[in-house]
């Protein structure tokens, strides 16, 4: 009997077609648009910001020095600074604090150094900043490198010193020198095993008091690494300037400290403030981020709710002018013997038919749309910064949600519609 | 046997008040009264339609007052022809389906075959075989008079009821009619509304309602 039912829902939805095609297109308007958004706003989430957090070292805490400095590299470096350098002293004095686990201390090159790079052919040479990091930081990071990080400096240097370089500078060299001079643009891999030459003790404004000319290769990528320079290790670094300055005292820019738990790092980096320092946890700036993109995410779902409320209120008013029209056949239907519940059958069957196909239409839509349009966004992305990255973030797990949510949300709107029909 | 037993229905005034009669099985009954007097209500009472706000309503001894929505559907399909002619067809199903509509409860004991032959039958009686593809509004007001009663009777229920079936019915349409009701006279209760005398010739008993009670004629 109900295959007889279904088969009347399919015959009503037939001779309609015209009048139900409009709440057709609205379902499928609505899914279109929940599931676009929903997509998208998942894909920012997960592909960009939950990545982003992701190389985020969040149970560290970053000290730099409370200073306002003046650094002229002709004149050394000469800082005017309100507080004291990081000196071995402080490094004492904080990993004693109850909770540090581990100390790495970031020291800079305290003198000028140039780059002589040949890439591609084009020559060219910069002014640069080098940093220097413990290598054991890098393996607390879990960073493969293609070579050691480890330096034995000599009078006569023979072998290239490792070096690491940033995501940042080979973006940079993507989007603006690549492009500029119409060179062809490297993958983050592509960078590592190149060799360049740094002159340590010139400057773009010639030669100081010293220099040593050593060829350095680059050996990895690391967020660690300096914005616009290399890293290379610190005990590098720390010769290098004792090579430069004979009564040089180490000292460093940053010291990124672990702890024993996440829990310690709000008042450790109380205390280290409290030594005169700049100390912040990126925890705070994850949670910030977090937040936001929690509320921007809410408010989409606010927004897409509302749309869909307005939508379902439409679909409400349209179906049950749709069953008032029909009014008439309803009470045939009655007097020949169809009981309430075979006629609420009917039309919830025929209402279950709607939502399942525009339920399908949506989702092969959609999906034609965001493969087409991430396709084309990734593309423009990659030429621009070369960085592979997808807006969208596609599951079944969003077909099913969109499926069902348009399933239930039709049936349950029919189900009112058709309350609201006297049936006796 | 149909018993009605102090049934009272009011809407906005009191349309039935206290009424109650019986009529016997295979007997050719016709109410008659002046508009909004309530006839077509107790039609609808006999039919389980409409609910009367209290008394008892019995067919062939099944208290029809107490039945379920479903029980009382399936009571319908099994024992009440109700005649409708205007606006007495479904207007997304083609005549066939029409027809074929009262056989989709408990069809299950009654062959494809059987029903088609019974189709075939009765679009013949009424002269609608070469309109059984066409939908209601696509055919004349003749044809769908036609139609309507036929889909009406298909099922041939033992209680025909008939709420002024003459309504626009050219000569024709009523000449059907009155053969139908003819041929079905002493084998079928036949309970019809109407306000003209036509087949006042056939019936057993003439019932006239008035200020919410009914009287013999």
């Amino acid at each position: 009997m109900y295959s007889k039912l279904a088969l009347l829902s399919l015959k009503n939805l037939k001779f309609n077609f015209f009048r139900i095609f409009f709440i057709f297109l609205g379902l499928i308007s609505i899914s279109v648009i929940l599931y676009f958004f929903l997509a998208l706003s998942l894909g920012i989430k997960k592909n960009l910001i939950d990545q982003y957090l992701e190389t985020i070292p969040v149970n560290e805490i970053i000290v730099t020095r409370k200073n306002f400095m003046l650094n002229v590299p002709l004149l050394k470096n000469f800082s005017f600074s309100g507080s004291s350098d990081i000196t071995q002293e402080i490094i004492s004095k904080i990993s004693e604090i109850k909770g540090v686990k581990k100390i790495y201390p970031v020291q800079n090159i305290s003198f000028p150094v140039s780059i002589y790079i040949d890439l591609f052919g084009y020559n060219f040479q910069s002014d640069l900043a080098i940093s220097g990091i413990p290598s054991e930081l890098l393996e607390e990071d879990h960073i493969k490198l293609k070579g050691e990080f480890k330096y034995e400096l000599t009078d006569n240097p023979q072998t290239p010193i490792p070096a690491l370089v940033s995501y940042s500078i080979i973006d940079l060299y993507n989007s603006n020198f690549a492009e500029a001079n119409k060179l062809p643009k490297l993958s983050y891999e592509a960078i590592i095993g190149r060799h360049f030459t740094l002159v340590f003790g010139y400057s773009s404004f010639g030669a100081i008091k010293k220099m040593q000319r050593i060829r350095c290769k680059i050996v990895g990528l690391s967020k660690r690494a300096e914005l616009l320079g290399l890293t290379i290790p610190i005990e590098t670094v720390d010769k290098l300037n004792k090579w430069f300055d004979d009564k040089y005292e180490s000292k460093y820019s940053t010291l990124y400290i672990k702890t024993d738990k996440i829990s310690d790092i709000i008042p450790i980096t109380n205390q280290i403030k409290n030594l005169g320092l700049n100390a912040y946890s990126l925890q705070e700036i994850v949670d910030k981020i977090n937040t936001v993109s929690f509320g921007i995410i809410s408010l989409v779902i606010i927004v897409l709710s509302s749309i869909s409320i307005a939508v379902i209120f439409n679909i409400f008013n349209y179906y049950l002018t749709h069953l008032k029209s029909q009014e008439t056949e309803i009470r045939i239907l009655k007097l020949i013997g169809f009981s309430n519940n075979n006629i609420r059958f009917i039309y919830l069957c025929q209402s279950l038919i709607i939502s399942i196909f525009s339920a399908i239409f949506s989702i092969i839509i959609t999906r034609i749309l965001i493969y087409y349009l991430d396709n084309f966004i990734s593309k423009k992305l990659f030429e621009f910064t070369n960085i592979k990255l997808s807006l969208f973030f596609l599951t079944y797990n969003i077909d099913i949600l969109v499926f069902s949510a348009s399933v239930i949300i039709t049936v349950f709107t029919v189900f009112s519609a058709l309350k609201q029909i006297k049936l006796n | 046997m149909i018993e009605i037993i102090d049934c009272s229905k009011s809407y906005e005034n009191i349309v039935l008040n206290n009424v109650s009669l019986k009529i016997k099985d295979k007997s050719f009954i016709i109410l008659k009264g002046l508009s909004g007097v309530g006839k077509s209500t107790l039609l609808n009472i006999i039919a389980g339609i409409v609910k009367p706000d209290s008394g008892i309503v019995k067919v062939n001894n099944i208290e029809i007052t107490e039945l379920s929505d479903s029980a009382l559907a399936k009571f319908r399909n099994a024992n009440i022809s109700y005649i409708r002619q205007t606006q007495g067809l479904v207007h997304w199903l083609n005549i066939r389906d029409n027809l074929e509509l009262p056989f989709y409860i408990d069809a299950q004991d009654m062959e494809k075959s059987a029903i088609k032959k019974m189709i075939d039958s009765i679009s013949e009686q009424f002269g609608i075989t070469n309109i059984l593809k066409k939908y209601p509004e696509k055919i004349s007001g003749g044809q769908y008079q036609r139609a309507a009663i036929a889909s009406s009777i298909i099922k041939s229920q033992n209680i025909i009821l008939a709420d002024e079936p003459t309504n626009n019915l050219d000569k024709n349409n009523i000449k059907i009619l009155m053969d139908i009701f003819k041929k079905y006279k002493s084998k079928k209760t036949i309970i019809i509304v109407s306000h003209i005398d036509i087949f006042d010739e056939l019936a057993d008993e003439i019932l006239l309602i008035e200020n919410g009670k009914i009287q013999n004629v």
